[in-house]
């Protein structure tokens, strides 16, 4: 609490000797106080469903509070040391790296071939742009519900399909086999979100300029290393922004497991999220899911920062 | 007065601004959540009063949604004027949340029906007034359904009535019986039965099935497995108390059940769909006209028969037939603690009891409560719903506070042990004594939290 005073008492210090200054700082202070009121909707906005909820989670984090009944205990960090020995959590948190570390480089991968192939103006392109994209316009879970009909045993137009062309005889363990089940959500979250990576990267692609390209075509560069040392490099920030959305998306994965695999089989895909609703819905515990959002909310900090970091040094390196 | 249109359309906004909000950034739905629920309690807030300047007292009824309680609602206005009833409709899965919330901020519902296995919790967390006297009052008390009153009681204290019930029974396929060359007289009536009908039916053709469980769905497995345990006089939990436990390893009839269900699968006569089936989708295949032998609600008896099969029905039995059961499921009603207007709540509570409210249940295909309605007549006009009447004298049902977090969820320590009994051929032993030690904390955890 000392920090902020002292700064100010250093700044009227330093302000002190100089009259002349005083106007501009008066000046300075008149712009910031009607800046402070143009964007007060926003703050006020942001104060009420940001911060005040966020204080709120971290004081619930450290009570014993219900969801039902009265009772409400204050007990420290009884809720964050019970997280750290809390097997099924830790499991959780396996399992979403896992889940992210998956997801996310097919998003890129894949997502950046097929953005290639639409990255230019032919005839269709349109179909092939809206075709990928269709997916993204469908929520998670009526997603996640299509493919729960597509893997249906017996009637599953999937397994259909597979063993009429005699790839497979007998219906897979879509959901039955651990491994198989995870598989399963990721060709499901795949199919619903690449659409939003391939957009993202083929306007980075479009964004990097025509002469740029041709210069280097013209120094006999060849197509891959046009697109590995020219494209890619000045697509950096469209690569970030795919990254960081897919990890922040996976991280917080629930609607897609919550429908499909509901955490199995024999709990093998309970999500971090998965298992903070549980402990808040199924065993009425807010104060513990309270605690374990808010460990969720430091690992995804954690993570993004670090990501930032990593692109944005390369970047200013090259 | 309070506007209807108010307390209904402002939740629904909120959900979907609240929607929105999540595709940003969903570490905030938690917070989301409950801030639309203070929002939703403070939007009721104007209405919670109940008595305006006319004198006639309002009061609030909470409700399930998907059934049609709104008539009720209508015909109970029609005919009062002192008391006046509003009724609001919960999501099932919005509801103990729902119902939180509102008892926090003193805004809840004056009645509240809802899913039986949730009355333990609700008595024992404080929400709902007891009503002890005034249920013994009413003079057909002994009538009333035994599975749901078990569960309305805690602590020796009435907290809440059965309002509807929705017990299980065992359904058969007649048209399949009968092409797989089985009478269809008699329900099957013995485990042995059961298998060799399924066999036969599983016979016919390679997308015809014997049976089906609902394998990923707890709270269905309380209508399609604890019925054969009860039936054989096992039970899964001793009485709700802080000092319960579960009797899955200590009660034989558990495992006796469960590998029942393992020779079924292992047989190849159960549905494969079914191990993954959630609940959302329970029964698609029966209604197919796939499906040979089904323990579930009535419910699903007229879709089969407008998919263009013959329905039979029976009761749920023991292996020898020497007995039966069935799951106490459906809606229990009671009064909450924080209701200005108990009186007046009540007599609505009350009134939902009366034979001709009852009986107009039937004609809806659920189960009535009270069990002083069979006569002869009646169950020559409802066959189906004369029977749940009859298993219901013998209708159970877990008796928990954390029914919820030990059965229903699907991280639920029961769920798990099921699944790896029925499909895994796990231990039966070895993987009950695991539940029960899983259990253990759930249920010291939940009566903690509510201080006991």
């Amino acid at each position: 609490m000392t920090a902020p005073t002292v700064t100010r008492a250093g700044a009227k210090a330093i302000a002190a000797p100089a009259p002349a200054r005083r106007r501009r700082h008066s000046l300075e202070r008149r712009r910031s106080v009607a800046g402070l009121i143009a964007v007060s909707p926003a703050l006020a906005l942001i104060l009420m469903f940001f911060v005040a909820p966020m204080v709120l989670m971290f004081w619930m984090s450290l009570n014993n509070w219900p969801l039902l009944g009265a009772v409400q205990k204050f007990i420290g960090g009884a809720n964050y040391a019970e997280a750290v020995t809390d097997g099924t959590f830790w499991n959780s948190v396996l399992f979403t790296l896992k889940y992210t570390l998956i997801i996310t480089p097919i998003e890129l991968f894949l997502g950046y071939a097929l953005a290639l192939i639409v990255r230019r103006r032919f005839r269709g392109v349109a179909f092939f742009r809206a075709a990928y994209f269709a997916p993204v316009v469908v929520g998670f879970a009526s997603g996640a519900y299509i493919f729960l009909l597509l893997i249906q045993p017996e009637s599953g137009l999937f397994d259909q399909i597979l063993q009429g062309l005699g790839i497979t005889s007998a219906p897979l363990p879509w959901l039955t086999d651990s491994n198989f089940a995870l598989f399963t959500v990721v060709l499901m979250i795949t199919w619903k979100t690449l659409g939003t990576s391939i957009i993202l990267l083929m306007v980075g692609m479009q964004s990097v300029p025509e002469e740029i390209r041709e210069a280097s075509l013209m120094d006999g560069a060849s197509w891959f290393k046009r697109e590995w040392f020219i494209t890619l490099p000045l697509m950096r920030s469209s690569v970030a922004l795919v990254l960081m959305l897919n990890l922040t998306g996976s991280f917080l994965a629930f609607d897609q497991f919550f429908v499909m695999t509901h955490g199995g089989p024999n709990q093998s895909t309970v999500t971090i999220v998965m298992w903070i609703y549980t402990n808040a819905f199924v065993r009425y515990r807010l104060g513990y899911s309270a605690a374990l959002s808010i460990l969720l909310l430091v690992l995804l900090v954690i993570f993004t920062v670090a990501q930032i970091r990593a692109l944005r040094d390369r970047s200013e390196e090259s | 007065m309070c506007l209807t249109t108010k307390s209904i359309s402002l939740p629904t906004q909120l959900h979907h601004s609240t929607k929105r909000k999540h595709m940003k950034s969903r570490n905030r739905k938690l917070i989301a959540l409950g801030l639309g629920a203070a929002l939703l309690a403070g939007a009721l807030s104007g209405c919670s009063g109940g008595s305006s300047s006319s004198g006639v007292t309002t009061i609030n009824w909470w409700t399930r949604v998907g059934d049609d309680r709104a008539a009720f609602a209508k015909k109970f206005n029609d005919t009062h004027t002192d008391v006046q009833v509003k009724v609001t409709q919960v999501s099932d899965d919005q509801y103990v949340n729902k119902v939180g919330t509102g008892v926090r901020s003193n805004n809840g519902p004056d009645v509240l029906d809802f899913d039986v296995a949730n009355s333990p919790l609700f008595a024992a967390t404080g929400v709902l007034a007891d009503v002890s006297d005034k249920v013994n009052g009413l003079d057909f008390a002994h009538d009333l359904n035994p599975g749901m009153s078990k569960l309305g009681t805690y602590d020796n204290k009435t907290y809440s009535v059965p309002f509807i019930a929705g017990p299980s029974i065992l359904l058969y396929n007649k048209t399949l019986f009968k092409k797989a060359g089985i009478q269809t007289d008699t329900p099957p009536a013995t485990w042995a039965g059961i298998e060799e009908d399924a066999k036969k039916v599983r016979a016919l053709g390679d997308d015809i099935y014997g049976f089906d469980i609902p394998g990923a769905c707890g709270g269905c497995l309380s209508f399609a497995a604890q019925p054969l345990i009860w039936a054989s006089g096992g039970t899964t939990m001793t009485a709700a108390s802080p000092d319960q436990t579960t009797t899955y390893s200590t009660s034989p009839q558990v495992a006796d059940s469960l590998k029942f269900y393992q020779k079924l699968w292992q047989d190849g006569v159960v549905n494969p769909a079914g191990q993954t089936e959630a609940g959302a989708t329970w029964g698609a295949d029966w209604n197919a006209g796939k499906v040979g032998i089904l323990l579930a609600g009535s419910w699903l008896v007229s879709p089969a028969e407008k998919g263009g099969s013959e329905v039979g029905y029976g009761p749920i039995p023991n292996a020898d037939g020497s007995n039966f059961s069935t799951f106490a499921g459906g809606d229990n009603i009671g009064v909450t603690a924080s209701s200005k207007n108990p009186d007046a709540a009540w007599e609505f509570a009350s009134w939902l009891l009366d034979k001709d409210q009852q009986a107009s249940i039937a004609d809806t295909g659920s189960s009535p409560v009270r069990s002083d309605l069979l006569t002869a007549d009646f169950a020559a006009k409802y066959p189906l719903v004369a029977l749940q009447l009859q298993v219901s004298a013998k209708s159970d049902a877990p008796d928990s506070m954390a029914t919820n977090a030990l059965q229903l969820s699907a991280t639920s320590p029961w769920l798990a042990a099921f699944q790896s009994i029925v499909y895994n051929g796990a231990d039966v032993n070895a993987t009950l004594t695991k539940a029960d030690a899983d259990s253990a904390p759930l249920i010291k955890q939940a009566y903690e939290q509510a201080g006991q």
